[in-house]
């Protein structure tokens, strides 16, 4: 009888022989029917074939709480139908999702976001569950704040895309949107028509405010305010930047109401990715290009 | 992904291919030609060769029974030129598969491969090659019906 250990451990020789018999099968399986029962196949076809059988089947593993070895010592065609559906019900959790992120109006129109979003809805009429399961068969040119790792495959990529846009968008809908085009129009020319994202500014600015206990909402950062910036930050080593910046944005996603565990960590990392440009822009003692003033100064100082 | 596919080609059972191949003895003996085991060895290693160059994966018996089936019957083949012939018909096989970018099927291919042999080219594998295969994957890579350049085939 198999417990976990006996499916956690790692395979036999004959074991070993007896899955790379069965996945064989498999792909020759898969093969014929998507030759019509060619004899020959070219070898990017089959790596391609491969690779979906594969992608497939560790669904399928992910699915059954299982490491993927173990998957190689039962019915692999089994697990493959239990794969696809797994992949199925997937693609439609970010089919809604990517409906719901289409009512969602960005700060401002950006040809890289709309195309993005309307490449996405393409990926769910191309995407190819029984031959092609790993591909992502549309163009994603719109940058996250943090980008999709590219061990993601098919399906898994383009779910976690929309999350992370899901997050952004969610973000950027606490600020008030004359605000953040204000911001835009000052620092990033003609950025209706380059590859730019939203959050990226309006990020760093309101981690400023959080860390100097301000209202985020209004965004600017007036000279003032960098100088005390500029007191609070100089002198520390990157790490200690990193831990300023992340323990600031678990702030800043408390102020914006941001409570998702994954999106708080999303926004996290984020912040601490802005460590390294901080401490070169410290060294250098110019806090202006990170912490920006976009608003005419009303106080007279 | 490389090496899971060169794993995986292993399991195409060296054995089964070549007992099919010396299966097809049985329908051409009656032309006069049969291969030995040798000559189906020969085959069978030209054959992996030829997939090679052509940067294709056979994941079965392979076409080398088809390609001898359709063959065999030809009045242009003997028992001199019999294996070293199919030898070259299976690599213009696969290299013309890959080249019309798989848009005709393995039938299809053997069928106009056969048809040309035994009629414009009189058994000549240059020329089938040279001549009317370059035609027939014009065609194919350009979205037409293979058909419609017939002439320049047959």
């Amino acid at each position: 009888m198999s417990g976990p250990d006996t499916l956690a451990a790692p395979l036999s020789p004959g074991e070993q022989d007896r899955a790379l018999a069965a996945l064989w099968d498999l792909l020759r399986h898969q093969a014929a029917l998507w030759s019509g029962g060619d004899t020959s196949l070219t070898e990017e076809r089959t790596r391609s074939l491969l690779a979906s059988l594969l992608y497939t089947l560790g669904a399928a593993a992910e699915e059954d709480g299982v490491p993927r070895e173990a998957l190689l010592r039962g019915d692999l065609p089994a697990a493959l139908e239990r794969g696809r559906s797994a992949l199925a019900k997937r693609l439609e959790a970010a089919g809604a999702r990517w409906v719901e992120l289409r009512r969602v109006s960005p700060p401002g129109p950006n040809v890289y976001y709309q195309g993005t979003l309307t490449e996405l809805g393409r990926f769910f009429r191309r995407y190819d569950l029984r031959y092609a399961a790993h591909d992502i068969p549309c163009a994603i040119d719109y940058p996250l704040l943090r980008p999709v790792p590219e061990r993601e495959q098919g399906v898994d990529y383009a779910a976690e895309y929309l999350r992370r846009l899901g997050w952004e968008s969610a973000f950027l809908s606490a600020f008030r949107r004359g605000t953040l085009l204000r911001l835009y129009e000052r620092e990033v020319p003609g950025w209706a028509d380059v590859p730019f994202n939203f959050c990226d500014l309006p990020l760093t600015n309101a981690l400023g405010r959080t860390l100097l206990g301000l209202d985020p909402r209004p965004l600017d950062i007036p000279a003032a305010e960098r100088r005390e910036l500029t007191r609070l930050l100089a002198g520390r080593g990157e790490g200690e930047l990193r831990a300023l910046l992340g323990g600031g944005a678990e702030g800043l996603c408390g102020a914006l109401g941001l409570e998702e565990p994954g999106a708080r960590a999303y926004f996290r990392g984020a912040a601490e990715d802005r460590a390294p440009r901080l401490a070169a822009a410290l060294e250098g003692g110019d806090l202006s290009r990170v912490f920006l003033t976009f608003l005419p100064d009303v106080t007279g100082t | 992904m490389e090496d899971m596919l060169a794993l995986l080609r292993g399991q195409n059972a060296p054995a089964e291919c070549r007992q099919a191949v010396l299966a097809c003895n049985e329908a051409s003996v009656r032309y006069g030609l049969t291969l030995t085991e040798g000559e189906a060895e020969e085959l069978l290693a030209g054959r992996s060769a030829a997939l090679r160059a052509a940067g294709r994966v056979e994941l079965g018996e392979g076409i080398l029974p088809k390609l001898i089936r359709a063959f065999c019957s030809s009045p242009y083949l003997d028992r001199d030129n019999y294996a070293g012939t199919l030898g070259e018909l299976q690599e213009i096989f696969y290299y013309y598969k890959s080249e019309c970018f798989d848009r005709l099927t393995d039938d299809e291919l053997l069928e106009v491969m056969a048809a040309v042999f035994n009629g414009r080219a009189q058994g000549s594998t240059d020329f089938l090659a040279g001549t009317s295969l370059e035609a027939l994957c014009r065609y194919a890579r350009g979205g037409d019906a293979w058909a419609a350049g017939r002439e320049d085939v047959f």
